[in-house]
């Protein structure tokens, strides 16, 4: 949400009490330019680089050795053999992460996983009641799209960090029904907020925290009219107008969370196969 | 009977599996008609047409659009399947076809595509 206007052209206030805002306000860039959202409190907290529409990266005072261990952790070296590495970075000025990769100690997909992890929990660390931020136009950061985060991806991860026991579950239901060209959200809707949030993303991340966020709304709304005149529902399938790229939506309840999926016209019918098997297996 | 009532008639005798067939103006907010076999209660049948126009719909792809019209869809629950499907070239018009939860859904679907097709035709 932005605020008041900004005293200098440059530099406007964001509120930023939640991840949602934040990817809210990256969405609302559209995908102009780069810059810094610079987070304070009594000192400086942090600060989230975006770059055309993508999260680079979020750095969170206190947290700085934490990225330090995923990479280790990843990786499989020791403490010593990390402090060489990145001292040697350091010195000449090489990317830790890239240079890991470069040289074959951690896998790209792995680095992608690291980062994401250490963004997400530095922006769960910026975030708050009260919180806000500035933001800074800066130079384009050059960063690789590859290792850089969507919204969509974003707002997924916070959720399921959130909510770690539902994170398994949701994606083994959305392997189990989906092909990997499709993507398919789970979502959960806790008593202390209105709207269902994101807990894990299965496929490729749509555009943005925005379209997660509406095909969320259309599923509780169009399950609990179902509610309504047909009893608990098991799943609601739409066929997509032509120019939509997928051409079936679905949503439905499992465990708890509510699943919305975008994918081919026989998706729909894979949920329910699945739940039949599901049911047979117990019976 | 009315043209209509007399087309779902005729398109509900053509289809056994099927317990009730409706049809609903989405833009004045009516149910335009319903037949039932059986036990089926009518109301039943008419609230779910009702909700055709918010489930024939899908989110839209920009912030401040409305939702979007969809040529079909289907729900499922624990005893019925609801299939409805617009009628072509008449997109405010939706057909509802009902039928118990261990029907052919594909067989559904289709039938129910052929009835639309046919409205939008008209008589």
């Amino acid at each position: 949400m932005i605020e008041a206007p900004a005293s200098t052209p440059s530099a406007r206030g964001v509120v930023v009490e939640s991840v949602h805002d934040v990817c809210r306000f990256v969405d609302e860039l559209e995908g102009r330019g780069a810059g810094e959202l610079v987070v304070t409190g009594d000192a400086a907290l942090g600060a989230v680089f975006v770059q055309d529409a993508r999260i680079c990266w979020a750095a969170a005072a206190g947290l700085a050795r934490r990225l330090t261990e995923l990479l280790m952790s990843h990786a499989g070296v020791d403490h010593r053999t990390m402090e060489r590495l990145y001292s040697t970075c350091k010195r000449e000025s090489l990317p830790l992460g890239e240079y890991l990769v470069d040289r074959g100690i951690v896998r790209p997909e792995d680095l992608r996983s690291v980062l994401a992890q250490h963004t997400v929990e530095s922006l769960l660390t910026l975030v708050g009641p009260g919180r806000c931020a500035r933001w800074l136009p800066r130079p384009h950061g050059g960063y690789s799209a590859r290792f850089t985060f969507g919204t969509a991806e974003v707002l997924s991860l916070a959720g399921g960090i959130c909510e770690p026991e539902l994170v398994g579950c949701a994606l083994d239901e959305m392997a189990g029904c989906f092909f990997s060209d499709e993507w398919a959200a789970a979502f959960v809707r806790t008593g202390d907020r209105a709207a269902p949030h994101p807990v894990a993303l299965y496929g490729p991340a749509p555009e943005s925290a925005a379209v997660l966020v509406r095909h969320a709304k259309w599923a509780i709304s169009a399950l609990d009219v179902v509610a309504a005149f047909g009893g608990a529902p098991e799943i609601v399938a739409v066929t997509l107008p032509e120019g939509r790229g997928a051409r079936a939506l679905v949503a439905y309840w499992y465990d708890g969370l509510v699943i919305v999926a975008e994918g081919d016209p026989q998706c729909a019918a894979r949920v329910l196969n699945r739940r039949g098997q599901r049911k047979r297996g117990r019976g | 009977m009315t043209e209509l009532e007399t087309a779902m008639r005729a398109a509900l005798d053509r289809a056994p599996g099927v317990a009730a067939i409706a049809c609903m103006d989405g833009r004045a907010g009516l149910v335009l008609g319903v037949c039932v076999r059986g036990q089926v209660p009518a109301e039943t049948v008419e609230l779910a047409a009702l909700s055709a126009p918010d489930l024939c719909s899908a989110p839209p792809i920009a912030p401040d659009d409305a939702d979007h019209p969809c040529p079909s869809a289907l729900v499922t629950s624990e005893t019925w399947v609801h299939a409805y499907a617009r009628v072509p070239d008449r997109p405010d018009l939706v057909v509802m076809g009902l039928a118990e939860r261990d029907t052919n859904v594909g067989l559904l679907r289709a039938w129910l595509g052929e009835v639309a097709g046919q409205l939008g035709r008209g008589p």
